[in-house]
């Protein structure tokens, strides 16, 4: 599974990427927002090893992780993931985490919508959605900059790194995407 | 181990586990298509019924996350079962429950269900110490979206198309409230 888009290759994850998440995820200002802390040597390459089995979606319950690399360079500068739903109601989310040196490019907003593109055309998702904490503005200004639409602001749904952490999920449906697809290509 | 050994008491009702002497009145309430219209189910034939009841006559305590607790709502002025009431303990690690209702439309405009499902509240958030207490409807039930606002919960998410159900993609409401809230509530 490898996706092209203007500046960015999407492809599998690969052994030669530990030095990638090992650096990326070594920073607070990565982690903040996720689940984990940072992390250490064992830890990156159990990640590693996760994203790298997280290779295809088959079937409802799957899910994919993409490294995004930049063509130019060859560099990994981010990940991307599109989540299956086992619900049996054809819904999805999106994730990406990127790497702080190369935000405020556009590069996030191109993988993303191409991992929307995925969800939608080829897998046939009816809706897909993108949460985010509360207080992460970078990435809920993303997903409203794609054309996703806030659904939800739950207060302090979950214990989170030793505080009540709060949740916004932004969803987007078939028919939307449809629209603002036919737009994208003027406008990357 | 907070299991119903006595029924809970409110002004006007009895909230009190089931028994198999129900069967007749949850049988009555689930054939009606005025019930279940917004409900996973369609109307219920007995069987189906029976099954349910004996279902939730094992749903009488919240021991583990996942447990659901489910109560007869009875009239005390007259005995009649008159409606359910439940409490998920949807997660021990973030404190989060859920609320939920039926109540025979005969009895609908009485204030009946507010008062079975504030009871609820107030067990979840004293027996169980949740910290965030939900309650969720389709975007079409009107009843159940005034019900819940005028106990105080806010609404915090509006999720379109979330499921295909009967034929149809339906919309739901999230409502909450958190156990700050319900204190300052109790007070006044």
């Amino acid at each position: 599974m490898t996706l092209l888009t203007e500046r960015l290759v999407l492809r599998p994850f690969a052994g030669a990427d530990l030095s990638y998440i090992e650096d990326v995820m070594q920073r607070p200002d990565v982690v903040r927002y996720l689940y984990w802390d940072t992390m250490g040597h064992d830890e990156a390459v159990a990640l590693l090893e996760r994203r790298m089995q997280a290779d295809s979606l088959m079937q409802p319950g799957d899910q994919l992780v993409l490294a995004v690399e930049l063509r130019e360079t060859s560099q990994v500068i981010g990940d991307v993931m599109l989540g299956w739903a086992g619900s049996g109601h054809q819904q999805g989310e999106v994730g990406y985490i990127f790497h702080p040196h190369f935000q405020g490019q556009g590069y996030a907003t191109e993988a993303v919508r191409t991992t929307l593109r995925l969800g939608f055309d080829t897998v046939g998702l009816h809706r897909v959605i993108g949460r985010c904490d509360a207080r992460n503005t970078a990435s809920a200004r993303l997903m409203e900059r794609i054309g996703m639409r806030r659904e939800a602001h739950l207060v302090e749904n979950e214990w989170f790194k030793g505080e009540w952490g709060s949740e916004l999920i932004y969803a987007l449906l078939d028919h939307e995407w449809a629209l603002l697809s036919a737009d994208a290509t003027r406008d990357p | 181990m907070p299991t119903i050994s006595e029924p809970i008491d409110t002004d006007r009702l009895l909230l009190r586990p089931f028994s198999e002497t129900d069967l007749d009145a949850l049988a009555n309430l689930l054939a009606r298509p005025d019930v279940t219209r917004y409900l996973y189910e369609d109307p219920l034939t007995r069987d189906e019924v029976a099954k349910s009841l004996g279902e939730h006559m094992d749903q009488n305590h919240l021991t583990n996350q996942g447990d659901a607790l489910w109560l007869a709502v009875e009239l005390k002025a007259t005995g009649e079962m008159i409606g359910t009431v439940h409490l998920i303990w949807l997660s021990q690690e973030h404190a989060q429950g859920e609320v939920g209702f039926r109540l025979h439309p005969d009895h609908w405009g009485q204030g009946y269900a507010s008062e079975a499902v504030r009871a609820m509240l107030t067990h979840g958030f004293r027996e169980i110490d949740l910290h965030r207490i939900i309650g969720t409807c389709d975007d079409r039930n009107e009843l159940s979206r005034r019900l819940l606002k005028r106990l105080g919960m806010r609404q915090e998410a509006h999720f379109r198309e979330l499921e295909w159900v009967k034929g149809e993609w339906c919309s739901q409401l999230v409502f909450a409230m958190l156990r700050s809230e319900w204190h300052a509530q109790a007070d006044t």
